[in-house]
Parts: C-alpha cells; structure tokens; sequence
C-alpha cells in the first residue's frame, strides 16, 4: 500500500493517564484524512507524536514503509511534515513575511535579505489563492489571516503532509469556507492533509477517511462516503446522540436587566475594547451574544459583573443602578455566573469541592457562626448539590477541585451559580472543551433555567450553541453590538457577514 | 448525652490521627530530614578520614562514633536540661516558622519577619524600660505591645502590596533595614543603652517571661516560650482550617482571580494577613528578648546574626513544615534538637556548625523534595503501566503461536 505515514501501535502515557492507548494510524498518499474524536480522546497527542513534540512510550512510526524516529519538529520537518496548531505560533510584532522564514533566514555577509523570501511567499501566495499582505504586522491583521500564515509557513517549508489541529475553531462560517476550498486544492497538488476535528459536518465535507478516538483508543477507520454524520457521532461517543435541542417556546416577563451605552477603554492597546454597547435581557429569555474572539466579548462580560471597571455607562438590574456596585453586592442581588475561564475564575483547584461550592456563600449564617464555618452544614450542602446536579468525582465532598474532569468541575461551578437562585445568569462558554455528554447537560440546565423565568445572557465562540439555544442573538464585531437578530429567521451566512463585520446592521429599537 | 456525642467527636478525631494518608504531606520532609543527615555524617566521616591520614594535622583528634552519637542523640544529651535548653530554644523558632508558613498559605512571602522581630523585640524592650509595673501585668503588657507594634510593621508591607503593588519581597528586605536602625534611633535615644558594652539594659524581672518550678520549668533558661509557642500553634491551626477568615486567606492566596470573582475583598485579606504574620514575628522577637541576659547588641552585624537570623531560620521551619501550622511545631522542634547535638559536638572535637550543615542541606532538599518525590512517583506509575502493557502483549502472542 501506498501509505505515506504509519503510525503503528502508539502507546502515550502520562502520569496514570493513557492518552493514547495502543492507537494506529495510517495517512494515504493525496488523501483528506481527519481524525475526530472528543475533548481529551487523544487526538491532539498523537499529532504532537507525529510532529515530533512528543516520544511514544510504546509503537512506531513509518515513513513511506520505513521505520522512522522523530525526536523533534525539525526532524518532522525534513520529513516533510508541517502543522498548524490550535493555537497559532506567531510573533505578533514582526510581519508576515519575518514570521514565515522564522527560523530559516536568508542571510548576506551576516545580514538578514529578506528579498528572495518575499518573492518567494508572493509566488506561493498566488499558486494557493491565500491572499495575505507580506508586509503587513502580525498584529495588525485578522484571526483568518494568521491562519494563513501558518499555511503559508508550513508551504514555504516545502510541507507534504499537512496536520491541522482543530482550524476552524476561531473562523467565521465563510472562512471556514474558503479553509475547506484550500484543504481541496491541496489535495489536487497531491499534498496529504490531515484534519483534527470535532465537527462532522466538517468531516464529511471535506474529508476521504476518517479516524475516530475515543478516550485515548481508536474505534476505528472509516472511507467518508460510507458512513453518515449519525454512524460518526456514535463512534465518537459510544452511544446514540441527538443535535437537536428541544425547547419550548419563551415565555418572555419584565426587563431584567438593562446595559447602557457601555464603553470600556485598553489603556494597554491605547483603544477602546468595547464602545456604546446597550443591550437588554428579560425574565424568561437567553440572550445570545456571538462573535469572534477578541471582539470585545471578555470585557463586556467583565464589567457587568464587576471584575473590570466601566470606563463609562451605566448597567441597572432589577431597576437597581449597579454601575458601580461591588462583586459581592452584584451577586446577593441574585446575579449568577459562570465564567469564561473555569481554572482562573471560576474554582480555586487547592480547595476541595465542598470548598468550592460555598465560594461566594461562605459569609452566609447557613455556612458560619461566629465566623466558625458550620462544616456540617457545609458538607450537606455540597452531597446535596453532588446529587441533585450529578457530580462525579474520586472521593466526593472531599475531592480536589484539581483533581475532577473538566466536565464535572463545569458541572460543579454550575451547581453552584444556579443554586444560588439568581435571577440573571451569565453564561460565558459554558461548554468549553467538554465531551458531548455533559454539554447536553449544561444546555439542559441552561433552558431550564430559562423556562423557570430567569434571564440568561449567554457568550459562546460555538456559533451552534449561540443559534441553538438563544431566543434572541446579538452580535459584537470590534467592541460593537453590529447586529440583533432572530436565530429563527437568520443563517450561519448571515451571522458570519456580521461576525467578520462585512455587513453593519441596524440594531432593532424594541420598545 | 450531650458528653457522648463530645467523647465520639474526640474518638474519631483520634482515629483520624491514625490515618497514614493524612501524613502523606510529611513524606517529602522526612525524606529531605534523612539525607541531610546522611550528609551531615558523610561529612564528618571525611573530616574524621582526612584526619586519620594526616592530611589535616590536629591535636584534637576527632571521634567519629562518638561525634555521631552526640550529634543524633541532639537534645537528649544532658538529660533534662538539654531538653529545657532544646525547648527553650525551640519556642522562637516556631513561631517564626508560624509567621513565614502562615503567609506562604495566603500566597506571600514575608521575608519581613527578621524586622518584625527586632519591632517585636524592641517594644518589648521599651516597655519593659521605660515603665513600671508588677510583676505578670508587666511582661504581659510588653508581649502584647510587642505583637501589636510588629503587627502594624507587618501591615506597612501589606498595605504597600494592597494598594500599590509594591512586591512584598522588595518591600520586605527595605523594611528589614529599616528596622535595625529605628531600633538603634529608639534604644539610643531614650537612654535604653549601657554606653560601656554597647548593649541594652538588662529587663527589670517583672519584664521576663516566667520560669516557674515545676517539672521541666525548675530548669535553666527554659521559661513559658513554648507553652506559647504551642498555643499560637493551635490558635493559628484553628484560624486556618475552621474560620471565615482562614477560608477567605486561603482562598486569595490559592487563587486571587477566583477570590475576587467570588467577591472576596483580596486587598484587605493581603493586608489581614501580613499583619497577623507580623504579630507572629513579633511574639518571636518578644520572647526572645524577655529573658535574663539577653540584650540587643548595638551594631548591625550583632543584630543580624543573633536576632534576625531567627526570622532567617523561621523560612527553614515554614519550608521545612510544609507551610502547616503542626509542621511548624515539628520543624522547630527539630531545628533546635539537631542545634543542640552540634552544640555538644565540640566534645567529639567536631565544630558546633556541622548542625548548620545539616540544616543547610534539609533545606536544599525540602525545597526540591515535593518535585522529586512527584516524579519518583509519576515515573513509577508509568513503569508500572508500560510492563502490564507489555505482559499482556506477550501473552496474547503466546496464545496466538499456540493456536497456529
């Protein structure tokens, strides 16, 4: 057979952690080849094994039919091998061109010429239709850009197979687009790609055959055309899924919550991050706010709960001006929420669970006596809540926060905010990095919530879950709310136009 | 009824002390305590070779065996009142200890301890001085102005850290300096000082802790220190594990982004802190000058080695005892036996300082023990994993061979 790479019985131990476990992979020679599998199947591992990043403890890797060792990315290199990682690799304060030949600089008489490079990149640029400015700053240009610049780093390398770790993650629906239009026109010059996913869809599109991971094992390898979304997703989880989300329509109350003309200035960046956002939650809705990173999203979030201060505006609840309220303040007066960053913000990983779920209620005389905490009541309340929300950990109150799965610390964190009863739920990327079970959990929970009569105010990267679960969208572009829209009545198309601020809408004035 | 309930609590408590995974944490600790002892008698070993075989040429011939003897057998030596003198000794130590581990727990380093001692003592001095009192009122008044005076020396840094993020390592050192000289400004000053020796007046006796006849206490030197230094052990263990206030430190100094999302106000927890960790240091530096014929030496390098280094050894303990209000106790106990065993070395023709050596080295090691031992112990796990991997592949190769 005509296999490029092998990737033979790898075996990867971390700690007691088997996070590839007896896995094999095989790359034809021109294929579109994806690996998918959810958060924490090993998918990341093994592509950093083949890139060199890390040794298998047990297995072997082939390069056409021949055993081979790869002890680091410059061994990957010289095999052909280039990769784009999740997180991208660039030296936000040089240009494109400087960032490509990183590492492998033209040099005269000991003095960078940048000249031939540039002619270089321009000729790749244009055989490939990946338009980028080489002489633009890193910094100055968008998430898709850098994107290919990356490409264009792993081309200017002379790459032959192509490993892309989770690539549309940070993109709009039409730079997903294009991405899969150039992953095509890769695989018509011959080039062998392979794509880490979790998005089917994507599979299927673009995809000849697939690999399913499931926790650290391999479940199997797949020709596309065979199998169906449906077949993949069961592979990947074990068991039946559904995507759809079942929920009633909402019953919208009062206004909750009001954001007015909120702007927040980056004395840092010299700029504003938001600027003259208003906005409204009521009783009974999820209000949606979609996205790119960085648009503003983070701060917005941070100002109303109070972690940042407001450069200027005012935010009321409940008719209570809390502009300048303080965190504790905001809290009692019932708002809930769940943080963007779980490990920063939202657990402290050296207290255990029970500690954990008293965070902000500690004070309360439920919880102390004389400023002696009532550990007794303290640990009811966390078996309590272990049960009712479904908590699973290795030795249950008494558990680290460090020590439980990411899924059953979200789960934790989120038994906490909504036990607390708030009346306005702030939900930023409540399902990040988690397996498909618990985030049909969490959006259980969320719509739950909604239906009791509470407002949610929901961030999410996931364009999905925005659409899925908001009965209202908005969305930022640059700091600015570019877009109100009705997830009924809006596409991925049109979402993506605004998300990339292609198109400026007019903000609905609902009175 | 209410009796059984209370004697089940203290059953149970008990059993728990039992419970070998409670002293999991201790493991690296004593791991560190036997090397450094292991090192310290390699060193005399050579020093006793070298000797042997003329390389050094001494009069006093060392004696390893016995050397070795006297240095293990620490405050044991002389009988009780070793034990007085190790227990005498101990009392400051811990309680420096104390101060560093209790700020460790909240997330700061107070390297400011040293100068917390010499506030710490310094009040004490002046009270002790300067005002007139009977006897248990008066050496209760200068303990307790002590504390209060190193307690407010303590919050300067933690307020600096609070409010204007000045680092507390930086703030800490210039506050050490500080001290020394408005300690001097002070004693001189006010006449506190005997011109011909350079040294403080000695304390009136209504100023020095008491000794008291009883049992251990009949002995030299050996005063009321430990008793609070056992006290300030359990009050601090009791604020760390069962109060709001121990929960909210903890808390900030785990994870000051949680803290405050959880709307904790961190700033004046940084400063609650330093300040009880300043007290801390000051009962130190209290006890430690309330005592027949201890003075504060008038010049930098005086104070540096017999005052300040106590806040110096006080990191040691608090490394040493992981930070723990108990391990501190231990720790200091500890310090100060193998103190004693050098002490007496001198009668083995070893110098006192071999202790020091040792301690040097337990420290060293404690401070790279917890990342040792992770390893060890991670490696382990991963050897382990690897051969049941391999076994099972084994077998499964026999059994297929079998059935060709």
């Amino acid at each position: 057979m005509d296999y490029v790479i092998e990737m033979l019985n790898i075996t990867k131990i971390f700690g007691t952690l088997r996070a590839n476990d007896d896995i094999t992979f095989q790359l034809k020679k021109g294929e579109v080849h994806a690996l998918v599998g959810e958060n924490g199947a090993g998918k990341s591992t093994l592509m950093s094994i083949l890139f060199g990043l890390y040794q298998p403890d047990l297995g072997e890797i082939r390069y056409n039919s021949n055993p081979v060792l790869i002890h680091n990315p410059n061994d990957a290199n010289r095999l052909k091998i280039g990769m784009v990682h999740q997180h991208f690799k660039l030296v936000d304060i040089f240009t494109v061109t400087e960032n490509i030949i990183l590492g492998m600089e033209d040099t005269k008489n000991g003095f960078l010429t940048l000249e031939n490079s540039r002619k270089r990149i321009l000729a790749l640029r244009e055989q490939y239709k990946l338009f980028v400015d080489p002489d633009a700053y890193i910094k100055d240009i968008s998430v898709g850009m850098q994107q290919r610049v990356e490409i264009l780093k792993m081309l200017y390398r002379d790459a032959d197979i192509l490993i892309f770790d989770e690539p549309t993650a940070v993109l709009t629906p039409q730079e997903i687009d294009e991405l899969m239009n150039t992953i095509k026109n890769f695989k018509k010059e011959g080039k062998s790609i392979v794509i880490i996913t979790h998005k089917l869809s994507e599979v299927m599109a673009v995809a000849d055959r697939c690999t399913v991971l499931r926790k650290g094992k391999c479940i199997g390898t797949v020709e596309v055309k065979d199998v169906n979304v449906d077949i993949l997703a069961e592979m990947m989880v074990g068991r039946k899924i559904s995507f759809d989300i079942e929920k009633k329509p909402a019953v919208i109350k009062d206004e909750i919550f009001r954001a007015d003309n909120i702007n927040v200035f980056n004395h840092e960046k010299n700029k504003y991050d938001v600027q003259e956002v208003s906005f409204k939650v009521n009783s009974g809705e999820i209000v949606g706010i979609a996205g790119i990173e960085g648009n503003g999203q983070t701060e917005l979030i941070n100002v109303i709960t109070g972690l940042k201060n407001i450069t200027s505006g005012k935010i009321f609840f409940k008719n209570h001006d809390i502009t300048h309220a303080s965190i504790r303040k905001k809290l009692e007066l019932g708002i809930g929420h769940i943080p963007e960053d779980r490990h920063k913000h939202g657990l402290v990983l050296d207290f255990n669970l029970a500690e954990n779920l008293i965070l902000q209620s500690y004070y309360l005389p439920q919880f102390q006596k004389y400023g002696l905490l009532q550990k007794n009541e303290i640990y009811r309340h966390s078996e309590n809540l272990i049960t009712r929300y479904d908590i699973r950990t290795g030795s249950g109150s008494i558990s680290k926060a460090r020590s439980m799965s990411g899924g059953n610390q979200q789960k934790a964190i989120i038994a906490r905010e909504i036990s607390r009863d708030p009346e306005l739920l702030i939900a930023v990327q409540p399902t990040r990095g988690l397996d498909i079970g618990a985030i049909e959990y969490i959006h259980d929970k969320i719509i739950e919530e909604r239906d009791n009569g509470k407002g949610v105010l929901l961030i999410s990267l996931e364009l999905d879950e925005t659409m899925n679960l908001s009965d209202r969208i908005l969305v930022m572009f640059e700091g600015r709310i570019v877009a109100e829209l009705d997830p009924k009545k809006t596409s991925f198309q049109e979402i993506g136009l605004y998300m990339s601020g292609s198109k400026k809408g007019v903000i609905a004035d609902e009175t | 009824m209410k009796l059984k309930i209370i004697l089940a609590k203290v059953w149970k408590s008990f059993k728990g002390l039992f419970q070998m995974s409670r002293y999991q944490g201790a493991i690296p600790s004593l791991i560190s305590i036997g090397f450094g002892i292991v090192f310290g008698i390699l060193t005399m070993f050579i020093i006793w070779i070298l000797a042997l075989t003329k390389v050094f040429n001494t009069t006093n011939m060392p004696e390893f065996f016995y050397g070795v003897a006297v240095l293990l057998a620490g405050g044991f030596n002389e009988g009780m009142d070793s034990i007085g003198d190790m227990l005498y000794a101990a009392a400051p130590l811990i309680l420096a200890g104390l101060s560093v581990g209790f700020a460790f727990k909240t997330g700061l380093f107070n390297i400011g301890a040293p100068g917390q001692i010499v506030v710490g003592g310094l009040t004490a001095i002046t009270i002790g001085l300067k005002i007139t009192l009977p006897a248990p009122w008066h050496w209760m008044l200068a303990l307790i102005a002590g504390v209060i005076a190193a307690g407010l020396w303590g919050l300067i840094i933690g307020a600096l850290k609070a409010l204007l993020n000045v680092h507390e390592v930086v703030a800490s050192i210039m506050m050490n300096y500080i001290s020394i000289y408005t300690a001097f400004l002070i004693i001189k000053g006010n006449n506190m000082v005997n011109t011909q020796t350079s040294q403080t007046l000695q304390l009136p006796a209504s100023a020095l802790l008491p000794h008291g006849e009883v049992a251990l206490f009949a002995y030299y030197d050996m005063n009321i220190g430990i008793i609070i230094a056992i006290l300030a052990v359990i009050i601090l263990y009791i604020v760390l594990n069962k109060t709001t206030l121990g929960y909210q430190l903890k808390a900030v100094g785990f994870n000051k982004d949680a803290s405050k999302y959880a709307g904790m106000n961190t700033k004046r927890n940084i400063m609650i802190s330093m300040t009880i960790s300043g007290m801390l240091a000051g009962l130190a530096g209290a006890i430690l000058i309330m005592v027949s014929g201890k003075y504060f030496q008038l010049t930098k390098e005086a104070m540096m080695a017999e005052v300040m280094s106590v806040g110096f050894d006080g990191i040691s303990v608090a490394l040493l005892g992981l930070s723990q209000p108990v391990g501190a106790l231990f720790a200091g106990l500890f310090l100060s036996y193998i103190r004693q065993g050098g002490y007496y070395l001198n009668l083995a023709n070893y110098m006192a300082e071999m202790a020091d050596v040792i301690t040097a080295v337990i420290i060293y090691f404690s401070a790279l023990s917890t990342a040792l031992y992770a390893l060890v112990k991670n490696r382990k796990i991963k050897f382990e994993a690897l051969k049941k991997i391999r076994i099972s592949k084994r077998k499964q190769e026999i059994k297929e061979r079998g059935e060709i």
